[in-house]
């Protein structure tokens, strides 16, 4: 009876294992396998690589915005409204700055039309330039970055491994199984716009939680980012040469946002960030980067409060991540030039 | 490597179990099991090996000088050599540094000057506080003759370093493993013990990934922001840490002993439901049994147990639990919190037969939350950061928010927390099930593939576990 459990387990750990990794790697959330007889079908689980195609399908856009998730708040809605300008937001959540310059060499490689690139900038930039399995194993995104392998951490078979029997990847193949089957009905709509954005962009945050608070709770889930780093990573500074040298030479603006930290967040990583001037560090590289048609705009802690933000709730979603409002006063200062 | 690791589980552990069984040599299964456990050991740094090695190396040849020397002042001096040689290397890499510091701070009290000018980089070898005692304990038994010395270096060389239980235990006794390494039969394929041991390997790692690190996730980032935690987030941390710290190394435990069984090797149970404890004495009879029987026959026995009088009695209890605090590590938190338990030992042998607890239900709950308090200790990286806690707990204002609890992982949180209390007040531990039974049921091991297939999904590359760092 024994022996018979033993098989048991074996044989039913093979089966279920064997199903689970049969159904990510048919299903391919991210396309990071492209196994045979992966699906190829691309679902808003895969927001990168789905906001890279969406670009290609924009003409018209003039404006592109690049960034992480806090500048996933700068809406083209608002671009239009007030300028009558035509953006495309490919901010991305956690975006390095090499994903950053994917997209800008994607969009100064094909569209004719951009003359403006806003860079909303991160200090975790400076941080590890590790590619994500999503980004490195995806050929349409990597043809941009094929000639700058030396410049960043490619993940490993390990890295692959983990990624692929994630809970992470089972769920997102699950999810993608669902608009699967919606797409094969044909009823399948991505909720991505021609403009980058989702319906789920154009909600303003409420929180009945005090911003300080909230702030300090980021605070906490970034202390293995911003409090360990303790010097600036000078690969990161190649490839920021290299986005400067590219839009020089195609005559398109650069315009470098350098993002406001609510007091909160900053104070909870003073110590460390005086001690090994990081912060001050990074403000000062950025603000060097000017030059002809190019502007660093410096929203950086406490700049801006000389500058129409405060600290309170209507201009912050947390520490880092800040309002419509906020955005509005930062577009205002790119496009209204003394 | 990790047991809850892919390179464990899928390469490193099939590898050798195949291994293991294909040897027909019984010498030969001895060397495969002595190679891989250093394999296992250097795959987290090769440089310790040579230490791992020079410990066991030094304590063989010891134990036999000791079995053989002539007369008794040889043999004393012989084991006061091994004792200080296993001290004095567990003393360098994991305490230098403490006393350093300790000596710069008291300094600085004197003479003002705060600036330390000699301090060394060392790296602690994992698994040092428990190789060089079990190492110890072997040229301990061998002097009280309580077990022959070993006359094979290989066989005691896979019993100090064998990987089931090297890095975090259990602290397995020489003549507890001697007789198992050395029986030819406990190379044959068992399939009774193997099963028992893939039950108690999957029970082992659920605990560990799905239960602990489910709790961590919630608790670690909460504590980073204590200023900020109200009352009852600081009360749901000390039950979340006191429940993470039990999942996690009792799942090692349970991890440990199973992987000895799927080799036939039975290792001795290391918890037995600890939070069912009525008194914080029988707390450690259930509690890290095998440290806590260590600290008793050599330390708290040879200080003189109970045997010189109350008051040395009192004594022998706190010395013994504050040098296990230290055992822990080198800060003086651990040192709190072993004297803490000292204190409560000695204050419950104190009132034993003179004082009735007035509500007997109450006992539990209430050594429960001594332990409780205990822990906040073990977790606070300082004495100022336990205080704080402390005082969160304990003092005004009593604030019963809930925002510092990062959402996604609240949602978590509560109900593991719920089920974690219902296990441990509730359910039946690994010692107690009735493996034999479980292990003729075929339906069982659907589910505890199932169950595997779940916990390999929650793996990821950095989860260690927490009695790694002792």
């Amino acid at each position: 009876m024994n022996q018979k459990f033993i098989n048991t387990f074996f044989i039913s750990f093979a089966l279920i294992l064997g199903l689970i990794l049969y159904f990510v790697s048919w299903m391919d959330p991210m396309q990071t396998i492209q196994a045979p007889w992966s699906t190829r079908f691309v679902s808003d689980r895969n927001s990168t690589l789905v906001k890279f195609l969406r670009m290609s399908e924009n003409k018209t856009f003039t404006d592109l915005i690049v960034g992480s998730s806090t500048s996933e708040v700068f809406l083209p809605q608002t671009f239009k409204d007030k300028y009558n300008i035509d953006a495309y937001l490919a901010g991305d959540g956690g975006a390095s700055t090499p994903v950053r310059w994917i997209f800008i060499k994607e969009a100064v490689n094909n569209h004719p039309s951009l003359k403006r690139v806003i860079y909303v900038a991160d200090l975790f930039e400076f941080k590890d330039l590790k590619l994500d399995n999503n980004i490195y194993f995806q050929n349409q995104l990597m043809k941009n970055l094929m000639h700058y392998e030396t410049w960043y951490e490619k993940p490993d078979l390990l890295d692959r491994i983990y990624d692929f029997l994630s809970r992470k990847a089972l769920q997102n193949s699950f999810k993608t199984f669902k608009d699967y089957l919606k797409h094969k009905k044909g009823g399948y709509l991505s909720q991505y716009r021609i403009d980058g954005t989702t319906e789920k962009s154009m909600v303003e945050y409420k929180s009945s939680e005090p911003i300080e608070s909230r702030a300090h709770r980021l605070a906490r889930s970034y202390k293995s980012i911003y409090g360990e780093m303790t010097t600036l990573n000078p690969k990161t500074s190649e490839f920021f040469e290299l986005i400067v040298s590219e839009l020089s030479q195609k005559n398109i603006e650069l315009v470098v946002i350098i993002p406001p930290w609510h007091e909160a967040f900053y104070k909870t990583f003073s110590n460390h960030l005086d001690k090994t001037q990081i912060y001050t560090n990074w403000v000062k590289y950025l603000k060097s980067l000017e030059g002809p048609n190019r502007r660093v705009i410096d929203f950086s802690y406490p700049n801006y409060q000389e500058q129409g933000i405060s600290q309170s709730d209507e201009f912050w979603h947390d520490g880092v991540h800040f309002s419509k409002k906020t955005m509005e006063v930062m577009i205002d200062k790119i496009y209204l030039r003394p | 490597m990790l047991f809850n690791s892919f390179e464990f589980i899928f390469l490193f552990l099939p590898i050798v179990l195949f291994l293991y069984y294909f040897l027909k040599n019984h010498r030969h299964k001895l060397i495969l099991l002595l190679l891989s456990s250093y394999f296992f050991y250097g795959y987290w740094n090769y440089k310790f090996v040579a230490l791992l090695l020079l410990s066991t190396t030094l304590d063989f040849y010891l134990g036999l000088a000791i079995y053989n020397a002539k007369t008794d002042l040889r043999r004393k001096r012989l084991l006061i050599l091994s004792v200080i040689t296993n001290l004095g290397i567990l003393g360098f890499f994991k305490y230098f540094n403490f006393f350093v510091d300790n000596f710069y701070e008291l300094s600085s009290l004197i003479t003002n000057d705060t600036q330390r000018t000699f301090f060394l980089e060392i790296v602690l070898p994992v698994g040092i506080s428990f190789y060089t005692f079990q190492s110890m304990s072997y040229t301990i038994d061998v002097y009280y003759r309580h077990t022959e010395p070993h006359r094979d270096f290989f066989a005691f060389a896979a019993y100090v370093a064998l990987f089931p239980q090297l890095v975090a235990g259990p602290i397995v006794r020489h003549s507890d493993l001697v007789y198992q390494l050395e029986d030819p039969k406990k190379g044959f394929f068992n399939a009774e013990n193997f099963s028992k041991g893939i039950i108690l390997f999957v029970i082992g790692l659920s605990k560990k990934i799905i239960l602990a690190d489910l709790l961590a996730a919630a608790v670690d980032p909460a504590l980073v922001g204590l200023q900020n935690l109200s009352t009852l987030e600081a009360w749901l941390c000390t039950v979340g840490y006191t429940l993470q710290l039990y999942f996690d190394f009792s799942g090692y435990s349970d991890m440990a002993i199973g992987l000895g069984l799927m080799m036939n090797y039975e290792f001795p149970r290391n918890f037995n439901s600890p939070y069912k404890s009525r008194s914080i004495t029988e707390f450690w009879q259930r509690w890290h049994i095998s440290l806590s029987t260590w600290l008793r026959d050599y330390l708290y026995i040879p200080l003189g147990g109970n045997r010189f009088g109350t008051y040395k009695t009192y004594r022998n209890l706190f010395l013994t639990m504050l040098l296990g605090g230290f055992w822990h590590g080198a800060h003086w938190v651990y040192i709190a919190w072993g004297a803490y338990h000292g204190i409560l030992l000695s204050i419950e042998r104190a009132l034993k037969n003179k004082f009735r607890f007035p509500i007997p239900a109450l006992k539990l709950p209430f050594t429960f939350l001594l332990v409780m308090i205990g822990w906040v200790f073990f977790r606070s990286p300082d004495m100022s950061f336990a205080g704080d806690w402390l005082s969160k707990m304990f003092l005004p204002p009593y604030e019963f928010t809930f925002f510092n609890l990062e959402s996604k992982t609240r949602d978590k949180f509560i109900p593991v927390l719920i089920i974690g209390l219902v296990l441990v007040f509730k359910a039946k531990n690994t010692s107690e099930f009735d493996l034999k039974n479980l292990s003729r049921k075929p339906q069982f091991g659907i589910l505890l593939a199932l169950l595997f297939c779940i916990c390999l999904a929650f793996f990821s590359k950095n989860s260690p576990f927490l009695y790694f760092q002792f």
